[in-house]
C-alpha cells in the first residue's frame, strides 16, 4: 500500500512536471499557432546557461537562477521576432518542421559555446540530498518544490488569463487574429510576451527536471519534452488546465508502468527496462488517439482556433 | 469632425452630413476584378443595406471599409478622414465598428470578456498597467465592465454575460456580435449579414433591435443583408451590387422591383438560394 501510494506520489512529481511543459506548449500553440517541438532545447539552453554560471563564475545558486530566468525571457523575446514572427503566416506543418530546425540550431550553439555540456555532467543545486518524509512517504526536496512551483505557476497564469486585461487579450487574440487587430489589441506585442512567458515555463521546468535528475546534458531535455507532448495532445492542445492534467495522466502512467513492470520478464526481454515503459506509454497514446483524436477533453480538432 | 463633409443646409440644423464617402472603388483578386468602380455615400444616421447575389463583392466592400482589404484604386473617407492610410485598428478607434459574416467572435471568452476586448480601443492605460492590482488601469476596467453590462443589458443579453460564448446557440452569438461591436461605441456600424442562420422569430426581435440603435445611439448603418423582409423592415436606402458594379440604388420598395434587380438575382436561378428567390418574387408580386 505504502509503495503504492509512494509509486503514486512520484508520479505526480513526473506528472506536474511534463504538465508544466505541456502548458508551455499549449499556450505557444494557442496564441500563435506554432506546434513548438524546440520548446524542450529552450529549457535545455537555459539550464546549461545556469550551469555555466554555477560551474565556471561559481555563482550563488539563487542570483544564477534569477539571471537564467531573466535570460530566458530574453531568448523568448529572440526567437518569437527572430523565428516565429517571419513565419506567422506559414501553414502549421511548416512551422513544426521548422521548430525542429530551431531545436538543433539551439542544441548546436549550445555545444559550441560549452562543450563540457556534450556529454552528461553534474548539476548542482542546494536541494541535493535533502527530502521530506510524509508519514512514511519520501519527497526528496527537489521533488517537492517541483510539485509547489508547478501548483503554484498553474494558479498564477490561471488568474492571470482570467483577470487580467493582459490575459483577456491573449486569449482573445489566441480565438480570433483578425477580430483581436481590429479591436485595437496590440497582437504583435501579444506573441511576444507569449514566447517570453512560454520560455520562462520551459526554463522552470528545465532547472527542476535537471535539478531532479542532477545530471545533464546539452539534450537532456529531449525524452521528457516528448512525453510532454503527449500530455499536451492528451489534454486537447487547445486549453491549459487539458495540459496539465494531461502531462500528469502521462508521469502517473510512467510511475505506474514501472511499478507493474519491475522485476518481470518476457522470455529475454526485461520487462523493467525503461525503454519497453516508453513503448507502452505510446502504444497507449495512439490507440488512445484512434478512438478520441482530439484528445481526452478537447473540443478543437488540431488545428488553430 | 472639423471638415466634415456637409451635404446641406445649416439653417434648419438638420445637416445632411455624409459620413462615409466612396468614390471609384476598385478592388482586384488575381485577376478578378471583385469591385469595380463603386461610389457610395452614407448619410449620417441612415440604414444603408447592401445587397446582391452571391460573389457580389458586398463583403469586399465592408472589408475595404473596415480595413482589411486594400483597394487598388478609389477612395474612402469617413467624417473627412482619408480611410485608405490607416489600419483597420486605426479606423475602429475612429468609430467603425463592424460585426463578421462567420461571427469572428472569441468564442472561449464570455460574452462579458467580449464586451470588453470590444472596448480595447477606448482605453488608454496600456495592457502591462493592468497587471497591477490598483491604479488607472483598474478604474478604467470598472468603468468598461460597467459599460459592458449596460450593453448587454439593453439587448436583453444579460443573463449569458458570464457564459462562454461557444456554448451559446448561433442567434444569441450573432447578438454577441453586435453587442461587441457597439462596446467599442462606433459611429457607424458595419454588419455583415445580421440575420443569416438566426430563427425567424428572432429575426423579428432583431430588426427591432436595429431601428432602435439609429434612433437612440445616433448609429449609422451598413450592412449586408440576404433576408429581403429585414432589407424591406429597417433599410431606408438599399443599394444593389452585382458583379462588384452597383446596379441600382434608392428606396427598398422601389428597388426591389426593378427588372434589373430581379434579373441579377433571378438570372442565376442555379446559384442564388430558393429562400432568396421566394423572397425576391415575393416582393415583385407586390
Amino acid at each position: 500500500m505504502l509503495a503504492l501510494l509512494q509509486i503514486l506520489l512520484s508520479g505526480l512529481v513526473t506528472g506536474s512536471l511534463y504538465g508544466l511543459l505541456a502548458l508551455g506548449i499549449v499556450l505557444i500553440y494557442r496564441t500563435t499557432g506554432v506546434l513548438n517541438f524546440a520548446y524542450g532545447a529552450l529549457a535545455a539552453t537555459v539550464t546549461c546557461f545556469l550551469y555555466v554560471l554555477l560551474t565556471g563564475p561559481h555563482l550563488p545558486f539563487w542570483q544564477a537562477l534569477l539571471l537564467s530566468l531573466l535570460f530566458a525571457l530574453l531568448l523568448g523575446a529572440v526567437v518569437e521576432r527572430g523565428f516565429a514572427r517571419p513565419l506567422l503566416a506559414a501553414p502549421i506543418l511548416t512551422k513544426a518542421i521548422a521548430t525542429l530546425a530551431l531545436a538543433l540550431v539551439l542544441q548546436t550553439v549550445v555545444q559550441a559555446l560549452w562543450p563540457q555540456l556534450t556529454s552528461p555532467v553534474h548539476f548542482p543545486t542546494p536541494f541535493e540530498g535533502q527530502a521530506l518524509r510524509l508519514g512514511g512517504l519520501y519527497l526528496s526536496l527537489a521533488d517537492g518544490l517541483a510539485l509547489l512551483t508547478t501548483a503554484l505557476l498553474l494558479g498564477l497564469l490561471q488568474l492571470f488569463l482570467q483577470r487580467t486585461r493582459l490575459g483577456i487579450a491573449m486569449r482573445a487574440t489566441a480565438d480570433s487574429l483578425e477580430a483581436a487587430r481590429l479591436m485595437g489589441i496590440p497582437v504583435g506585442l501579444i506573441f511576444l510576451f507569449a514566447w517570453m512567458l512560454a520560455s520562462l515555463l520551459a526554463a522552470i521546468a528545465g532547472v527542476l527536471i535537471a535539478a531532479r535528475q542532477t545530471v545533464i546534458d546539452v539534450q537532456f531535455m529531449d525524452p521528457v519534452l516528448l512525453l510532454a507532448f503527449i500530455g499536451a495532445v492528451l489534454g486537447g492542445l487547445d486549453r491549459l488546465a487539458g495540459a496539465v492534467v494531461g502531462g500528469l495522466v502521462v508521469g502517473l502512467a510512467d510511475n505506474v508502468l514501472a511499478l507493474l513492470l519491475a522485476g518481470h520478464s518476457l522470455g529475454t526481454l526485461d520487462l523493467g527496462d525503461p525503454g519497453i515503459r516508453q513503448t507502452l506509454i505510446f502504444a497507449g497514446f495512439v490507440l488512445l488517439l484512434l478512438l478520441r483524436p482530439r484528445g481526452l477533453f478537447g473540443g478543437a480538432a488540431l488545428r488553430r482556433v | 469632425m472639423d471638415h466634415e463633409a456637409q451635404a446641406t443646409s445649416p439653417q434648419t440644423g438638420q445637416a445632411r452630413n455624409v459620413l462615409l464617402e466612396v468614390r471609384g472603388l476598385n478592388v482586384r483578386f488575381g485577376g478578378l476584378l471583385a469591385v469595380a468602380g463603386l461610389d457610395l455615400d452614407i448619410v449620417e444616421g441612415e440604414i444603408l443595406a447592401l445587397v446582391g447575389p452571391n460573389g457580389a463583392g458586398k463583403t469586399t466592400v465592408l472589408n475595404c471599409i473596415s480595413g482589411f482589404v486594400r483597394p487598388a484604386a478609389g477612395s474612402i473617407r469617413f467624417a473627412g478622414r482619408d480611410l485608405l492610410a490607416l489600419g483597420p485598428e486605426r479606423r475602429a478607434a475612429l468609430g467603425i465598428g463592424r460585426t463578421f459574416q462567420n461571427g469572428q467572435l472569441f468564442a472561449s471568452l464570455t460574452v462579458l470578456e467580449n464586451l470588453l476586448i470590444g472596448r480595447h480601443a477606448h482605453l488608454r492605460a496600456g495592457l502591462f498597467q493592468g497587471l497591477l492590482p490598483f491604479g488607472p488601469a483598474k478604474r478604467e476596467d470598472a468603468q468598461a465592465r460597467q459599460r459592458a453590462r449596460e450593453i448587454l443589458a439593453w439587448l436583453g443579453l444579460e443573463p449569458y454575460a458570464n457564459r462562454v460564448v461557444a456554448t451559446l446557440p448561433a442567434g444569441l452569438q450573432k447578438l454577441v456580435g453586435v453587442a461587441r461591436a457597439l462596446a467599442g461605441e462606433p459611429r457607424l456600424l458595419l454588419l455583415d449579414e445580421p440575420a443569416a442562420g438566426v430563427p425567424m422569430r428572432e429575426v423579428t426581435v432583431l430588426v427591432e433591435h436595429l431601428r432602435r440603435w439609429c434612433t437612440d445611439l445616433g448609429l449609422t448603418l451598413l450592412l449586408i443583408e440576404h433576408n429581403m423582409h429585414v432589407v424591406q423592415a429597417v433599410a431606408q436606402r438599399v443599394c444593389v451590387l452585382n458583379y462588384g458594379r452597383k446596379l441600382t440604388e434608392g428606396e427598398p420598395t422601389t428597388v426591389l422591383r426593378e427588372p434589373a434587380v430581379l434579373e441579377a438575382y433571378l438570372g442565376r436561378e442555379e446559384e442564388a438560394s430558393p429562400l432568396l428567390e421566394q423572397e425576391v418574387s415575393d416582393h415583385a408580386a407586390r
